[in-house]
């Protein structure tokens, strides 16, 4: 999913250690590191961070009031459309997906709405789940939820009045390319608590995976229907209106401003592995991410959900660290679009690649502790990661010095047909990107890498969510570079890493994450097979050449591998859900 | 005895003779000016304010400085905080890596240049629309005096944000004329401040065109022309002058207040309201990058006003303050 601002974490964090990497050093901070030699990957020399208490168990208590603050606001609060991790943070808590994460463990699904794990055909292409039949929906509605109601939650994510990012990824369901939002004939439900998927292709493994993902959270079709009539849907205009089956509902909305949740008094704890333990939940966003951040630091109650800035990052680290957690999360990149001059030529985006300083975006974004310089795309919390070269990569020499390299830059400019190794094109490159720290800064970063080849440059920073929603998410923008768009993968399965910000066919007219909109049927090819392989060490060596083709192939200015930090108030039980790489509403407690 | 005291006296009402020798205007203007220790000072500033601008090339090479839009990760620390002032960055580095000392110098380029510009524009649709105004009266008058009325009762800060914002869109408004930067910045900016002048441009010219010598040449048949070129606009070099310099410091903040609001000048350019700015989020642990281009806005701000306050006086001794 797409990440807000602040910084995306990845999934293995079962131990809160990190290493931070040298400059740890106690005597009073800044001067230490003026020498060049702080690149940061692989330094040894590092001292072992010990933060926050993220742990599922740490003897919350039931009962109080959840306050939690951010800079960004919500885009979608519709399980159907939300897609962004503020978004998730509060469908998860109100809504149930046919399977679900603990908070610690992103690698093991476990049933959330349906009653156990899938039934999966031979074939792989048939998954049939029975769902409890004893959840029911909030008031006024009061009723059971049934098979027919996920059945509706499918077909809306097909329907195009229902801009869902990832359904034709992830749900690769019989007759769902031709819905409209009608039925869709490859989901039958045979009784009120069974239901039937039938797939185009073996995908059943990833197809379970898939199903923890929001899209898959029961939709009662009286209530939604009506609304999914207009385009788009108003479902979410206002999300107070919806039927929850969650442990809370939404009681108060005021879009980019607040929510207010409280207990769904229909939900039954003894069908839920979410312990729930706030009565209410208080959630206001839009501060300044810098005064969100200290004023969550100074807090006893305080949770931050989104990350907070460099220099407040510097604070929490040196002065308050047990209030501060650092969890591996997805990478950042700066897209580059493969289908407007100048980048829609390959060597034009090595030499790009190539004269960014990759360093500077590290940097930017907090240092050591927000990640490492990335050399490719699949992040160190892939399984693939180590058979696609781990930190060093795979050696192309565009990507070989983190601070950038003008001269292999020009040997790709050279090679892409300007002798003079200076773009003289006449193409203006529109670099779109976040307002908010550190957009601004990565905004420069993108674009002296690329004054210095020649290319002309206009900047337009603006806030996240319309970065994604009208600029770099909407095809129609020809945005050049995206240099502040980011991805967490949906599971922990490198086909969530990659398929959906690089196959060509996960490109949708709005609200779409291949940021590039790279179509190289090659690489759409390679991903069909490394997703049908079911042995593992294949599969891993299968995708570590999806993401060798991709690096060569160059779609994006890979930045780094991100580290998630969030900040906490002093006495509040924060626990991180670390496939989401956020507090996790439903596991938190005040006390 | 006699002879030498006579002699004596002799020279001294030659003496007392070349002593009130007629001075001219300016003379008369330039004395006065020169007595004002606290404008020659300021004029003094802001001299080596415009030779710096212009030297900023020269200055930085020689001081070996970076170039302002150079970066630089190695001036970071590992979280990505700026360092202080050192010998290699004598005002320290911006966020970015940048040298702030380079930076500084090239936003008084941005700075004078917006004011300077802007300012003159103003200056010149002021005087011609004060002017037109105060010397047909009329129906002219009207018209233009209301045009004056509208356009400073318009929220042009208001204005100037939505322009920047709607024409910062793709490759910006009208077919690209308008987008923001260095022009939208120089026109809002103008277009803020030229009734200021104009009024009182009008106001004076009422007054003078009633004058006995305007009456005269009137009576001996000189055209409108002439009598605008050669009998009123001589006598409104005083009040253009004082108020131009009275604008130019109002155009140096408003420059700066757009680009502090990130509507003015774009990134990466160097402009002090944009990297006063960016320091805000990290003034507690970067002071320098906030402190160094907020105090040469300060100054200059300060040079400009007292500069105009000292020509006032000098210009208009009668006028009581």
């Amino acid at each position: 999913m797409r990440i807000p601002r602040a910084l995306p974490a990845a999934l293995l964090v079962s131990a809160t250690a990190l290493a931070v990497a040298a400059c740890g050093s106690s005597g009073g901070g800044s001067s230490s590191s003026t020498g060049g030699s702080s690149t940061s990957s692989s330094s040894s020399s590092g001292t072992t961070f010990k933060g926050a208490n993220i742990a599922v168990s740490q003897g919350q208590k039931k009962g109080g009031t959840l306050n939690l603050t951010s800079a960004e606001g919500w885009e979608h609060l519709d399980p159907g459309q939300g897609y962004f991790q503020i978004d998730y943070n509060v469908i998860y808590a109100v809504q149930r997906p046919l399977y679900g994460n603990m908070p610690d463990n992103g690698k093991k699904e476990i049933p959330d709405l349906a009653a156990g794990m899938p039934t999966i055909s031979k074939d792989g292409k048939t998954v049939t789940v029975h769902i409890k039949p004893n959840v029911k929906w909030s008031p006024p509605l009061n009723r059971t939820v049934t098979s027919d109601d996920v059945k509706y939650a499918f077909e809306r994510d097909f329907n195009p009045n229902v801009p869902n990012a990832y359904a034709s990824s992830y749900y690769p369901i019989v007759g769902s390319d031709k819905s409209k939002g009608g039925p869709i004939s490859g989901i039958q439900t045979p009784n009120k608590t069974t239901i039937v998927f039938h797939l185009t292709r073996n995908f059943g493994g990833t197809f379970v995976q898939s199903l923890t993902l929001p899209g898959s959270a029961a939709v009662p079709r009286e209530v939604a229907a009506s609304m999914d009539k207009k385009n788009p849907t108003v479902y979410d205009s206002d999300p107070t209106k919806q039927a929850f089956d969650g442990p809370y509902m939404i009681q108060s909305y005021n879009a980019g401003r607040s929510i207010t949740l409280v207990r769904n008094p229909n939900w039954d704890s003894s069908t839920d592995f979410r312990p729930a333990y706030a009565d209410k939940i208080v959630w206001k966003a839009g501060a300044d991410a810098n005064v969100a951040a200290r004023q969550t630091l100074d807090s006893p109650d305080l949770l931050m959900m989104d990350g907070p800035p460099a220099p407040v990052l510097k604070t929490a680290y040196q002065t308050k660290r047990s209030q501060l957690s650092v969890a591996p999360l997805g990478d950042y990149y700066a897209a580059l679009n493969t289908t407007v001059p100048p980048f829609n030529n390959v060597n034009l985006r090595r030499a790009a690649v190539a004269a960014a300083d990759r360093q500077a975006y590290l940097l930017a974004r907090g240092g050591t502790l927000v990640g490492t310089v990335a050399t490719h795309f699949l992040g160190p919390t892939d399984a693939a990661f180590n058979a696609a070269g781990g930190n060093n990569g795979f050696g192309f020499d565009f990507l070989k010095n983190p601070n950038g390299d003008l001269t292999v830059a020009k040997k790709y400019m050279k090679a892409a047909g300007y002798p003079s190794g200076k773009y003289t094109g006449n193409a203006n490159v529109l670099i779109v990107g976040s307002n908010s720290d550190p957009g601004p800064k990565e905004l420069q970063i993108v674009q002296a890498g690329l004054n210095s080849l020649g290319f002309k440059t206009t900047i337009k920073a603006v806030p996240q969510q319309t970065m994604y929603s009208k600029f770099c998410g909407y095809v129609k923008a020809h945005v050049n570079v995206c240099p502040t768009a980011g991805w967490i993968p949906d599971f922990s399965d490198a086909y969530a890493y990659l398929y959906v910000p690089f196959n060509g066919k996960a490109i949708i007219p709005v609200n779409n994450s291949n940021w590039s909109v790279l179509n190289d049927p090659k690489i759409n090819a390679a991903m069909d097979q490394a997703s049908a392989i079911t042995d593992p060490q294949k599969r891993i060596q299968a995708w570590a050449n999806v993401d060798k083709m991709l690096t060569s192939t160059a779609p994006a200015i890979p930045e780094i591998w991100a580290t998630n930090a969030l900040v906490k108030g002093s006495t509040v039980k924060g626990v991180l859900d670390t496939w989401n790489d956020d507090w996790d509403l439903s596991f938190s407690s005040p006390q | 005895m006699t002879g030498t005291i006579e002699f004596a006296r002799e020279s001294a009402t030659e003496t007392e003779v070349t002593g009130i020798e007629a001075r001219s205007p300016l003379e008369l203007f330039w004395r006065r000016l020169r007595d004002d220790r606290v404008s020659m000072a300021a004029l003094a500033f802001i001299v080596l304010l415009v030779l710096v601008a212009i030297a900023a090339p020269l200055i930085v090479k020689l001081v070996g400085a970076r170039p302002p839009n150079q970066q630089g990760t190695q001036y970071l620390d590992s979280f990505g905080s700026p360092t202080g002032p050192s010998s290699k960055n004598i005002f320290g580095v911006d966020e970015l890596g940048r040298d702030v000392f380079s930076r500084v110098l090239y936003g008084a380029r941005v700075s004078l240049e917006v004011a300077v510009v802007a300012t003159g524009v103003a200056v010149i649709i002021g005087v011609v629309v004060g002017m037109a105004a105060g010397f047909f009266r009329g129906w002219i008058d009207t018209v233009l005096s209301r045009i004056m009325d509208v356009v400073l009762a318009f929220p042009i800060l208001l204005l100037a944000i939505g322009l920047a914002s709607a024409c910062s869109l793709g490759r910006g408004c009208l077919g690209g004329t308008i987008k923001p930067g260095l022009p939208v910045l120089i026109i809002v900016i103008a277009l803020a401040s030229w009734p200021y002048i104009g009024r009182i441009i009008r106001g004076q010219v009422l007054s003078l065109r009633e004058k006995e010598f305007i009456e005269a040449s009137r009576s001996l048949g000189a055209s409108n022309s002439r009598i605008i070129f050669k009998e009123v606009l001589p006598n409104l070099v005083a009040p253009i002058i004082v108020y131009t310099t009275l604008v130019l410091p109002t155009n140096v903040l408003f420059e700066a207040a757009l680009s502090f609001l990130g509507v003015g000048v774009q990134p990466p350019t160097a402009s002090w309201g944009q990297m006063i700015a960016s320091a805000v989020p990290i003034f507690d642990s970067a002071w320098w990058y906030m402190v160094f281009p907020g105090v040469a806005l300060v100054l200059t701000v300060l040079a400009f006003n007292l500069v105009g306050d000292g020509l006032q006086d000098a210009l208009n001794p009668r006028s009581d303050r």
